[in-house]
């Protein structure tokens, strides 16, 4: 036994150590004439789409003679992708673009959704979506305040079906600010921002990229923000301070954190290490392309990037909620 | 807005390159609408980027003329083979491929085309009449109106019934349950899902159409024998000619169903699929010969043709005054346009007024280049037709199951499309409608998260408003009508003579 030992040392002293760079070759290496899968949670030219096509046409020039085939994956609110990248050979040519809906739908322990977002191999994000609540030009509420001391339950709609963030971020708020709401649902987020825009239903949650292009337009207005500071709505109200209770903070905390969390590009589980560092550095490389910035910004998509262990700790942070808070999500979206 | 008008048409036809552009783009549609499972959105998705840094009139009559055509082109594969690109091209398929069968696929091709054309100039006019009123109008069309208008699209299931209206209302209520299957929209609750998660979002309508119509379709031509080269040999450029000249005979109809789809373009979210089945449905339910729809009735093919090119035009509303998307193809275009520099919301006609009529006149033209491209090519088309059953079968089985596959982007809807073939197979063999399953189907759904809708904001009050006292009117006097040529065709019966009402 002392012999085989022996000899096992023997042959780790007589390898060379792996440097860095080996290792980055070896996966440059490996991807070279390969094709990558990346699934996209989403139809075609939905946002998620948009990011996944222009961020990987870039991947592939920094990418050795790799090529990258863009799958969109429908239904069940982006289960179905992260479902299968989870499931997928670890073997660093599946990768995708979910969306951040799933943080909630982890919390919640829906069945069916057979992975964990935190044990994903974080490789990027492109983009934050910060939330706010906005009404239609001929909705009746003015300000917040005036929807916070409405006498009829208020009419929040809910958009491309139940289990979509618009859907629990607004049943989320509604519990941590105590408002009597109900939710109308729609089938699309297009019917539900004519429904705004008509005044039948008084506000709707949603990220600031959607609602702001109505903002501009003079269709829309935003009533409050919820938390992250967003350029151009300094004077708008935040909904942190109509809350003081630390369990409500948590909540909201949440829903902002969550909204930081979009356009992000994860690969399966167990991949091998330096072939994660390697695609993070592909990715890195992609989104600091002067001609994707420039592609872009003409294509209005902002890019706020963030990568590898600093996203993967984000996740690690939202998704590390006490249990009371757990609880009190699982509530609002019963 | 006449000086607007003539000033784009002006620019237009004296610019080669503009008129080019045009032919180019109604090429490119062409072949989208022509391959199964590629369509308009991804041709828009594709060519967005080739718009960056163009002059926005350039780059909008592009888009505007490709997205225009497909639905033109996708009728073909719909009539010859029995597979549908997309869901709004399904209704096609009903007439069309027993049209087909019969040797007629000239006259239903030359019929499509040609109701396509007239459909898309019709929904451009009804954009550009729009123009002074589209606020007011977009404000009438609620929930309330939505929920209604399924339930009228549904009370054309009795229509779709054939000679049996029990059997017809069955197979209707079944397409309904069918409609259920998923997540409630109110509840949450998992329904018919039997824990598959690809059950959630419902049931994908192509794959639906494929397994009830084209593969028992696809069966019977074995056992019946009809699909040889010797009938498809009578095909001549004359078949095509009387399939437009059928438009012409059916004008009323085309008008009627490319107003409705119109209309119902209008309504974001409502789709192509809703605007060809309800005018298929209005088809039936007007015709002097309810009886010969699903046997290759060409009424059948003029109606969901018509629908699904002009409700194109209701769809630009929305988009181009609200910035809210019609339709997905409509959301890429929104895109395109932001790209171009263009800021869709109401002040667009007061702002850039020359470039929404240069919009108008483009889709009319690309509507008519199509048919002018088309028609002299389903000729050639038309001869796939020919080739005889032993080959098509297999070869329309491989496309079936990639079409499905195409459309639902799930492998699993392959064993959906198993089970719902022996369905299929199963109403045909014995003379069972067909139609009504899907019309539940389509228009189920849409009538239920419209019901929740509406009694979540207005209570039972939504029942009361104006327009919706027209629509339950209307609903009525579809379901009277119905019963009132039951009765006659039964009198002329018992009297020995021949329904012709």
């Amino acid at each position: 036994m002392k012999c085989v030992r022996l000899l096992l040392v023997l042959v780790w002293m007589w390898m060379p150590p792996s440097t860095g760079a080996q290792d980055s070759a070896d996966a440059e290496a490996f991807y070279r004439g390969k094709n990558i899968t990346y699934l996209v949670s989403g139809s075609i030219g939905n946002g998620y789409d948009l990011y996944a096509r222009l961020i990987t046409k870039y991947m592939e020039r920094h990418l050795p003679e790799t090529s990258i085939r863009v799958q969109n994956v429908q239904r069940a609110g982006g289960i179905l992708a992260a479902n299968q990248i989870y499931s997928a050979t670890p073997d660093g040519l599946t990768l995708g673009s979910l969306n951040a809906g799933l943080v909630y739908i982890q919390l919640q322990g829906v069945e069916g959704a057979n992975f964990d977002l935190a044990k994903f191999e974080w490789v990027g994000k492109a983009g934050s979506d910060p939330r706010v609540i906005f009404t239609g030009n001929s909705g009746k509420f003015q300000n917040f305040e005036e929807m916070l001391v409405a006498d009829k339950p208020l009419l929040f709609v809910s958009t491309s079906g139940i289990g979509t963030s618009a859907h629990n971020e607004s049943l989320i708020l509604a519990r941590a600010l105590g408002l009597d709401m109900r939710l109308v649902v729609y089938r699309t987020s297009n019917d539900s921002l004519m429904s705004l825009f008509r005044g039948e239903v008084d506000a709707r949650v949603s990220s600031y990229s959607t609602a702001r292009r109505y903002v501009q337009s003079g269709s829309a207005r935003v009533l409050a923000k919820i938390g992250n500071q967003i350029p151009g709505l300094d004077s708008v109200p935040d909904v942190y301070d109509y809350t003081v209770d630390d369990s409500a903070r948590r909540l909201l905390n949440l829903i902002e954190n969550t909204s930081s969390l979009t356009r992000y590009t994860v690969m399966t589980p167990g991949v091998d290490p330096h072939r994660v560092a390697y695609m993070r550095q592909i990715y890195r490389d992609a989104l600091s392309d002067p001609r994707l910035l420039a592609e872009a910004e003409s294509l209005e998509l902002p890019i706020e990037p963030a990568y590898g262990e600093e996203l993967q700790n984000m996740i690690d942070e939202v998704l590390n909620q006490p249990q009371s808070t757990i609880q009190s999500i699982r509530a609002s979206l019963q | 807005m006449f000086e607007l008008l003539s000033a784009s048409l002006f620019q237009i036809f004296t610019s080669p390159y503009l008129l080019l552009t045009i032919v180019a783009a109604v090429f490119i549609g062409s072949f989208f609408g022509l391959v199964p499972g590629l369509g308009g959105t991804l041709a828009m998705v594709l060519f967005i980027p080739l718009m960056i840094g163009r002059d926005p009139l350039y780059g909008i009559v592009f888009l505007i003329a490709m997205h225009a055509v497909v639905h033109t082109a996708g009728s073909i594969p719909s009539i010859l083979f029995g597979i549908p690109g997309t869901g709004a091209d399904a209704a096609t398929v009903v007439d069309g491929l027993p049209m087909t069968q019969q040797g007629k696929a000239g006259t239903a091709l030359g019929a499509a085309l040609f109701a396509s054309a007239v459909g898309g100039i019709i929904g451009g006019m009804f954009l550009l009449l729009m123009l002074p009123v589209v606020t007011p109008v977009i404000n009438l069309i609620t929930p309330s109106e939505y929920f209604l208008l399924a339930i009228l699209g549904i009370s054309f299931m009795s229509a779709v019934s054939g000679s049996s209206l029990r059997k017809g209302v069955a197979v209707g209520c079944l397409g309904l349950c069918f409609s259920f299957v998923g997540i409630s929209p109110q509840s949450a609750e998992m329904r018919f899902t039997f824990g598959q998660i690809f059950l959630w979002d419902g049931l994908d309508l192509v794959t639906l159409v494929l397994a009830v119509f084209a593969i028992p379709d696809l069966l019977f031509l074995d056992r019946r024998k009809k699909h040889t080269l010797e009938k498809m040999h009578t095909y001549t450029l004359g078949h095509v000619i009387s399939g437009i000249k059928m438009v012409f005979v059916h004008r009323w109809l085309a008008f009627r169903t490319s107003l409705l789809g119109a209309v119902i373009g209008l309504v974001p979210g409502m789709g192509g699929d809703v605007a060809s089945w309800m005018c298929y449905g209005h088809a039936v339910q007007s015709s002097k010969n309810p009886d010969q729809f699903g046997k290759g009735a060409v009424e059948g093919v003029i109606a969901p043709e018509t629908a699904n090119n002009s409700k194109e035009g209701g769809a630009l509303i929305p988009t181009l005054f609200f910035g809210v998307p019609g339709s997905n193809g409509m959301a890429v275009f929104l895109l395109a346009l932001t790209i171009l520099g263009v800021q869709p919301g109401p002040g667009l006609l007061a702002e850039q007024g020359g470039l929404v009529t240069s919009l108008i006149v483009t889709l009319v033209l690309a509507n008519l280049l199509a048919v002018a491209i088309l028609l002299p090519a389903s000729r050639y088309l038309a001869q796939f037709a020919s080739i005889p059953a032993g080959t098509v079968i297999p070869v329309g089985l491989v496309m079936i199951v990639l079409g499905s596959y195409l459309s639902s982007g799930n492998w699993e809807y392959l064993l959906i499309l198993y089970a719902m073939s022996m369905l299929g197979f199963g109403l045909k063999y014995y003379r069972w409608p067909r139609a009504p399953f899907v019309i539940g189907v389509v228009l189920g759904a849409n009538a239920e998260t419209s019901y929740l809708q509406a009694i979540t904001i207005w209570d039972y009050g939504f029942f009361l408003k104006p327009l919706s006292l027209i629509l339950i009117a209307a609903i009525c006097s579809s379901v009277a009508v119905y019963f009132w040529r039951r009765r006659q065709e039964r009198e002329h019966q018992r009297a020995g003579l021949h329904y012709d009402v």
